[in-house]
């Protein structure tokens, strides 16, 4: 172009700005990294006692941990996957009634509890249920979304919020006709608390399972980067979007279901940890899903960790508080501390 | 027209709902070399038209050809290496800057950071490559979706498509913008660019077709196809050619022949 | 998704939205309809009772009365509600359309904190039928509301048997129940069973905390409670605190069959490699029992299942302890 063209304000050399950009990610990524071994290492000397437990009690303590970390970094990666896929920064796991399947199928097998069910795990049909009610919500989801095969993402949303509605009635239903007590222990489940009685074998396969989901995420994350276009600017710049939209929208499903198999249903994760890895790195998604998965392990071994810490020490004899508690508790003011200066500064237009 | 088309449409119709035709028994040629416009009015289905041929939108009757092979035979890696895109707009929901957009050109292909950065000059966006892509003005995402679609075709691109790719654009930048497609059309590149402004189009293209309601009522030539009655008849109000005004003191010989095409402009009675 | 709809295509959803409506309020009628037999006659002569129990506890009473022919009503989730009694309300509201149309004569309840709604006192007074509200939490309510509280205080309610004009009755049950208990907590006594864990829960595992009412029936089958004073009522406990805790017995009870346990799965197992004492000398028990968590005539069948599970060696003496009695006044008590 001969004439020169008008000029813009603007920063200067643009491959520096790339370079601080990935140095400032690395750094972040080491110091979530780092506040999960911290985590870790305080969810094993916190207890009945502090310190170094003896051996049987660390194994109790090293389970906790690794539901913890399974659970923590597989809710905070399936709400990274969901907002990829429905290209907004609100879905979670909730929103599309994953997480309200996976209760309403405890809740029934619970319902219609049959002896003879439970000889297919040590405590499974519960937690089989759970797992079962997840996955066919996302069946149910799927097939009413998709036309030609193809998930619509506002479609998706859309029924996924009625799907959740839904859900949610029939839990209010199951928990009004189920006797008393039985109420009572329902009502408690889905406060979230980890399972006490998940064996190392179960425990493994879902670790296992999200570990595999985790990781394709990260695999698909340039993907993901351009499927937050529309859809013809992501088919011109030659991703398989209709593939891509199913694969993430199995990886979101699997990765809810063992979540709640093994702490049942916890909120916030899944919205607030890629929200808060987001404002710090940026938005492309390979570094974002293992900072989701960073930052979602931490927080949920800490909730655990200040559980036990206020049960033992602060108030002896009270009773465990449910996890989804705390979460909220911790995740919303850090939240609103990393938005505070986005909401602070905005005008209306 | 020179050489094989680099697309070609047979016979398609399209409708989003059923019985709602947006495109009907449209046919065409898109070739190499040639810059070729796609006018009508509102809703006519030029955008439609337009991902057709890209082929993110599957006709319900008829085909679409990339290099002589249907679109479905396409791998999504191969077929961006051939053809690319500019929408009107883009909102991703995410802040991803000026540079990272540009950056995705090529996903599918083998990337070329120097090349990255030679796009972004082109459109004197290297300065805001660092600022989110959703901070920019209207008219700078346009020239930074442009980017990245020079970006991508750059790697050995065969078509490019652009939806209204100008439209909130400042002079400079239309007339820069629709100079430079030109350039790649010269270069061998098939371009194939929506406008809304027949003065534009009657200035920059080579080939125009004329849509309404669906169909393509002209094709060919600017010449032929931009022609006032056919035009005043298409867009519902008069429509007068203007031949410009030779400039006695034009001494520039270098003056583009394109500066010495007609105008069209409305003319209410 | 931008589609032109036209005036037709309003009209049509329209349509369809209010076919839907209709169908979903007719379907919902249809579900009120109740279940259980059609309200029998009416009465059929003076004296005749027509009793609405929305208490358990109180269902309880009456059955061991030997009132389970007066008994038209019940509460929803009762568990000892004879069968084809038709429900008239649950824990947090009254059918009042059904529960007048059995025309009862006395109704029972819970009133809880709120009291005795104003509307059941209304058409109480309406109907001329009576309304008693008992709160029975504890062993000594249970026992109070049965038989009318020994220390009036203030506007005492009196109790169950003097409402239905079964004074002698009501209290003869009452002493009998009494009796079996205090006989059973003597035979305890002696030497209890230390650090016993008592749960109603295991996903999670929820545990009985002392100054509840089953707490009590624990102690007096000769149980102490490991749970310290202070612990919430139902704690939620981790494995943890169950191995740090080391209870010498657990008990799981259960009150209904539940989502806990079924009955192929042997609870030892669920506690099993963690160095419990009571898992590994055995001690581990499963405790079915409709009415396990109800304070009520009950109690001392209950009270006899938890003393056999503490003391498998004193069953025979727990049996004796729990038999009926002969009265100080001659007749035959239950």
């Amino acid at each position: 172009m001969s004439t020169s063209p008008p000029r813009t304000a603007g920063s200067s050399n643009a491959s520096a700005d790339a370079n601080a950009c990935a140095a400032r990610t690395r750094r972040v990524l080491v110091a979530l990294a780092a506040l999960v071994l911290l985590a870790a290492v305080a969810r094993l000397l916190v207890g009945e006692s502090f310190g170094w437990p003896p051996p049987r009690i660390r194994e109790l303590r090293v389970l906790r941990l690794a539901i913890g970390l399974t659970v923590g970094a597989a809710l905070a990666v399936s709400g990274a996957v969901l907002q990829a896929l429905l290209r907004n920064p609100l879905a979670s796991p909730y929103i599309l009634g994953l997480s309200s399947g996976a209760t309403l199928g405890y809740l029934l097998a619970g319902f219609f509890s049959v002896a003879g069910w439970s000889a297919i795990a040590q405590f499974g049909a519960d937690q089989t249920s759970a797992f079962v009610g997840a996955l066919a919500v996302m069946l149910v989801v799927y097939a009413l979304a998709q036309r030609r095969g193809w998930i619509d993402p506002i479609a998706v949303l859309l029924i996924g919020v009625v799907v959740n509605a839904l859900n949610g009635a029939a839990i209010m239903f199951v928990s009004y006709v189920a006797p008393t007590n039985t109420r009572g222990q329902m009502m408690l489940w889905m406060l979230g608390y980890f399972s006490d009685f998940a064996t190392p074998t179960t425990i493994g396969c879902v670790a296992a399972l999200s570990a595999l989901g985790i990781g394709v995420s990260v695999a698909l994350g340039r993907a993901m980067d351009v499927a937050v276009f529309s859809t013809s600017e992501s088919w011109s710049l030659g991703l398989d979007v209709r593939r891509l939209r199913i694969v993430l929208f199995v990886i979101a499903g699997l990765l809810t279901a063992g979540s709640v198999l093994l702490a049942g249903p916890i909120g916030f994760v899944g919205l607030v940890c890629p929200h808060i890895v987001r404002l710090l790195i940026g938005p492309r998604h390979r570094p974002l899903i293992i900072g989701s998965a960073l930052a979602g392990a931490a927080l949920i071994v800490a909730a655990d960790t200040a559980i036990k810490a206020a049960s033992t020490y602060l108030f002896p004899g009270a009773s465990l508080v449910p996890i989804g508690v705390l979460t909220a508790f911790i995740g919303g003011p850090v939240f609103l501390f990393f938005l505070w200066p986005q909401v602070s500064g905005r005008r209306e237009p | 027209m020179s050489g094989d088309a680099v697309l070609e449409i047979r016979d398609v119709d399209f409708a989003y709902v059923a019985h709602h035709r947006v495109l009907e028994a449209i046919s065409g040629r898109v070739t190499p070399g040639r810059l070729l416009v796609v006018l009508g009015p509102n809703g006519c289905g030029k955008t439609t038209l337009i991902e057709v041929l890209l082929g993110s939108l599957r006709p319900d009757r008829g085909e679409v050809r990339l290099l002589g092979k249907p679109h479905a035979a396409w791998r999504p890696a191969e077929r961006a290496a051939h053809i690319s895109f500019v929408p009107q707009t883009s909102s991703p929901g995410f802040a991803y800057s000026t540079r990272q957009v540009v950056e995705l050109g090529r996903y599918a292909l083998a990337s070329d950071p120097p090349a990255i950065d030679r796009a972004l000059a082109d459109v004197a966006l290297d300065d805001s490559a660092a600022r989110a892509f959703h901070e920019l003005s209207a008219g700078q995402r346009q020239r930074a979706l442009f980017a990245r679609a020079l970006y991508q075709t750059a790697a050995g691109g065969r078509v490019m498509l652009l939806d209204e790719p100008v439209s909130a654009m400042d002079l400079y930048w239309v007339h820069a913008t629709l100079r430079r497609l030109r350039e790649l059309a010269a270069g061998g590149l098939a371009v194939v660019v929506v406008l809304q402004d027949l003065s534009l189009a009657a200035r920059y293209a080579d080939d125009v077709w004329l849509l309404a309601e669906g169909r393509i009522v002209a094709a060919g030539p600017w010449s032929e196809v931009l022609d006032p009655a056919r035009l005043s008849s298409v867009y519902g109000l008069p429509i007068v050619r203007e031949e410009p005004v030779a400039n006695a003191g034009d001494d520039d010989e270098h003056a583009e022949e394109t500066a010495r095409r007609p105008r069209f402009d409305a003319r209410w009675k | 998704m931008n589609t032109v709809t036209g005036s037709q295509h309003d009209r049509r959803n329209a349509a369809t939205t209010l076919a839907c409506l209709v169908m979903l309020t007719s379907f919902a009628t249809s579900l009120s309809c109740r279940r259980g037999s059609p309200p029998p006659a009416a009465t059929d002569g003076a004296g005749a009772r027509r009793i609405v129990s929305l208490a358990p506890s109180v269902t309880q009473m009456l059955l061991d009365l030997g009132l389970e022919r007066e008994i038209v009503g019940a509460g929803a989730h009762d568990p000892v509600a004879p069968r084809g009694v038709r429900a008239v309300g649950d824990l947090f509201q009254i059918d009042f359309e059904a529960l007048d149309a059995l025309a009862p004569t006395h109704v029972f309840l819970q009133p809880g904190r709120s009291g005795v709604p104003p509307r059941l006192e209304a058409l109480a007074v309406e109907r001329g039928f009576v309304v008693a509200g008992y709160d029975i939490e504890t062993v000594d309510d249970a026992l109070d509301a049965l038989a009318g509280a020994e220390v009036a205080t203030g506007s005492a309610t009196p109790g169950v048997g003097a409402t239905l004009g079964l004074d002698d009755a009501a209290r003869r049950l009452a002493t009998a129940t009494r009796g079996a208990l205090e006989r059973l907590r003597t035979l305890g006594d002696g030497n209890p069973v230390d650090r016993v864990l008592v749960l109603v829960g295991i996903q999670p595992i929820t545990a009985v905390g002392p100054g509840t009412f089953l707490d009590e029936i624990v102690t007096i089958a000769g149980g102490r409670n490991v749970l310290p004073r202070g612990a919430t009522r139902y704690p939620v406990l981790d494995l943890e605190r169950v191995v740090t805790l080391a209870p010498r017995v657990i008990l799981i009870v259960h009150s209904t069959t539940g989502q806990m346990l079924d009955a192929s799965t042997p609870p030892a197992r669920i506690f099993a490699g963690l160095g419990i004492p009571a898992v590994e000398s055995g001690r581990v028990h499963a405790v079915f029992d409709e009415v396990a968590l109800l304070p009520s005539t009950s109690m001392p069948r209950v009270a006899g299942a938890i003393a056999r599970a503490l003391h498998p060696e004193r069953a025979a003496a727990v049996d004796a302890a729990l038999a009926p009695r002969a009265e100080p006044d001659g007749s035959g008590g239950r």
